[in-house]
């Protein structure tokens, strides 16, 4: 028994799932399902479609490079069968997909972690544009009649002063 | 004449279905890019007569993979967005089943290098470079003319300004 990936979104392919496409070159592609199937046959480019394995690895969506990918292989030689052998492989699948998946996590936390930063100064921004709406209206108010209170005993001041030139003149 | 029907005009729409089922089914980029290899682009561009062929088969157009009836056509067809919009599909390195299997997760994700400059894989197309595309020494030819030229409108106003005074 052997488990298929699919040509266009790379899921697993399980016997009696999915369809082959045999090209007149002889060559084979399997899909999971009549939507990569279809998607195929109207040539698209997988690495160009968003919810495909291909594209997410190729834009930097998901982990490429990691020890823990090197585990899954196609091997062409059959194994011996025995108890032994079963039995550790069994564990080590279950080992390496939970660090696997941890790694993963990690990557797509640390991914995330620049619009954060992005968010977190456009908020700052924010706060400091409006910082006036979050001020009581009567302080906001009293700001107000205080600083026309100032302009007028200026403007008073600059009249005596214009007062007392003339005069002097 | 009644209310031209809206629903369900998609499920109708044979064009798209016919266009695309595996009969009709044209050559893929990788098989293309098979093609263009350098022994099998002459071989390719060098067909043997076939009365069955649009042009006996002489006309053929490498990225596109077709055939076309004379030499104007293919010309014709080399300035086209069509073949254009091929050229740079071609540029970008060939989708394989083992590229889906590395984005699975089996081993690490690395894109193939890119194919080299599609056009330089054209030898013996019988078509000049201009094919491809103007060339830069074409293209800073027509940017100096069209500097001449607006230099010479120039003047030719300056000397009407002078005449009116």
């Amino acid at each position: 028994m052997r488990l298929e990936k699919c040509y266009f979104c790379s899921s697993t392919i399980y016997p009696g799932h999915g369809i082959m496409f045999v090209r007149n070159d002889c060559k084979q592609f399997r899909f999971c399902r009549s939507k990569c199937h279809k998607a195929f046959k109207r040539k698209r480019n997988p690495r160009k479609v968003r919810w495909t394995k291909a594209f997410r690895k190729a834009n930097g969506k998901e982990m490429t490079m990691d020890a823990s990918l090197e585990f899954e292989r196609k091997r062409n030689i059959p194994t011996k069968y025995s108890r032994e052998v079963w039995d550790k492989t069994v564990e080590a699948i279950k080992k390496v997909e939970k660090v696997k998946v941890k790694r993963q996590n990690q990557f797509i936390k640390n991914r995330l972690k620049a619009g954060l930063k992005l968010q977190n100064e456009a908020n700052k921004k924010e706060v400091e544009k409006g910082i006036y709406l979050l001020e009581q209206p009567s302080i906001t108010a009293d700001k107000i009649i205080a600083a026309q209170k100032e302009r007028q005993v200026s403007k008073r001041e600059e009249k005596d002063v214009e007062q007392m030139e003339a005069e002097q003149v | 004449m009644g209310r031209l029907r809206k629903k369900r005009m998609h499920v109708n729409d044979k064009s798209i279905k016919k266009k695309h089922r595996t009969r009709r089914r044209i050559k893929d980029l990788d098989q293309i890019t098979e093609d263009m290899e350098p022994e099998n682009a002459a071989k390719m561009s060098n067909q043997p007569r076939d009365q069955d062929l649009p042009g006996e088969g002489q006309h053929y157009c490498l990225h596109c993979a077709r055939y076309f009836i004379n030499e104007d056509a293919l010309k014709k067809h080399f300035k086209s967005k069509l073949h254009k919009r091929r050229l740079t599909a071609l540029r970008e390195p060939v989708y394989t089943q083992k590229e889906a299997e590395m984005a699975a997760g089996m081993g690490h994700y690395v894109l193939p290098p890119p194919p080299l400059d599609v056009g330089m894989k054209q030898p013996g197309m019988g078509i000049s470079p201009g094919s491809m595309g103007t060339s830069l020494e074409k293209r800073v030819e027509r940017k100096d003319k069209k500097e001449n030229d607006i230099n010479d409108l120039i003047q030719v106003s300056k000397q009407l300004k002078t005449m009116t005074m």
